[in-house]
């Protein structure tokens, strides 16, 4: 991914980290169930014998957290890739990707507080929420990125899709 | 009402809350603030499937306007229920502008405006075929974009200035 990020994958769960000025950023996502119902369905039916199967794609829901160096608290915005509701020429005029939830939570802790206020952005005010996107973009996190984290958790997912076959096959090999 | 922005390209970062504040301001100096408006910025792809399906001219543009009402120039809609407080959707073709600005030199924030309020004024039925289009339009365009001058200080002249 460009823009200086650096990538930890632990398993399935994958980070991209990047600083700035005074700010940590991070980039978390997950490639289980990460592949819309709509995509795999329309490659079953849609595939005839002779033709290639189209690509599957990644898009994971990903939650992108800004630290900054003096504050303890960082600010969480869980983001989400729209899903194929309207058909591929809908798509195309939609934001690449939208911000679902928005919360504050405790720098450095690893569990998520469910008393601490969250925001859900179907309700929010709409300037307030292209301000939000505009402060993601600042940080790196706009749709060039979004798009990279595309193909990325795309080829991480098929990584492990390998594997997993090949484990089962080893498995089911033992006796 | 409400100003619906979306950004569907990743070909050029843009900055959404500018963009909505200025369409807000074009709005409110047509005169139509209480009507929905539509504003996706688009990359060349769109632009073009858009520009060859309506206009039969598959090639990009910086600027295709879709207006719900057939208006006059110089008229508001007259809605007859909550759905039809809607001025249209504007396609914004980032891509295109960028690339112009690279060609010409201008500032592409400042383009950005300008064709929103060419936007804006196709939406309330001004057109440019003749002569005499074009110069109501220039003038309702000149009109809007001094009013948002105002506000933030900028020159912005209309997108049509050269065009007759």
């Amino acid at each position: 991914v460009s823009g200086g990020w650096e990538l930890e994958v632990h398993g399935t769960e994958a980070k991209l980290v990047r600083k700035i000025a005074g700010e940590k950023i991070t980039v978390t996502f997950n490639i289980n169930n990460s592949i819309p119902p709509s995509a795999e369905e329309d490659t079953q039916e849609q595939q005839k014998p002779d033709e290639q199967e189209p690509e599957l794609t990644s898009t994971p829901n990903f939650v992108v957290e800004v630290i900054k160096d003096d504050t303890k608290q960082t600010l969480v915005l869980d983001c989400h890739f729209p899903e194929d509701e309207i058909g591929h020429e809908g798509e195309e005029e939609s934001d690449i990707f939208t911000i679902r939830e928005v919360s504050f939570q405790p720098t450095g802790e690893a569990d998520w507080k469910d008393t601490n206020y969250t925001l859900n952005t179907d309700s929010l005010d709409w300037a307030l929420y292209d301000h939000l996107m505009d402060f993601l973009a600042d940080r790196g996190v706009d749709n060039t990125f979004a798009d990279e984290l595309i193909e990325l958790s795309t080829a991480l997912e098929h990584q492990e899709y390998i594997k997993f076959l090949e484990d089962l096959k080893s498995f089911v090999k033992c006796q | 009402m409400s100003v619906a922005l979306r950004n569907a390209q990743r070909a050029v970062p843009v900055r959404r809350a500018p963009l909505r504040r200025a369409v807000c301001a074009l709005r409110a100096a047509l005169g139509a603030s209480r009507f929905d408006v539509g504003l996706v910025c688009a990359g060349n792809a769109l632009m073009q499937r858009l520009n060859g399906d309506y206009r039969h001219c598959p090639e990009p543009t910086d600027v295709l306007s879709f207006p719900l009402h057939q208006v006059a120039a110089g008229e508001l809609p007259r809605p007859r229920c909550l759905d039809e407080y809607n001025l249209g959707d504007i396609f914004l073709g980032v891509e295109y502008i960028h690339q112009q600005c690279r060609e010409t030199g201008e500032d592409f924030d400042d383009v950005l405006m300008v064709t929103v309020a060419h936007g804006l004024c196709h939406l309330l039925g001004y057109r440019h075929d003749t002569k005499s289009e074009w110069k109501q339009m220039y003038q309702k365009e000149a009109q809007i974009l001094e009013e948002l001058n105002r506000l933030t200080g900028s020159r912005l002249r209309p997108l049509t200035a050269n065009l007759f």
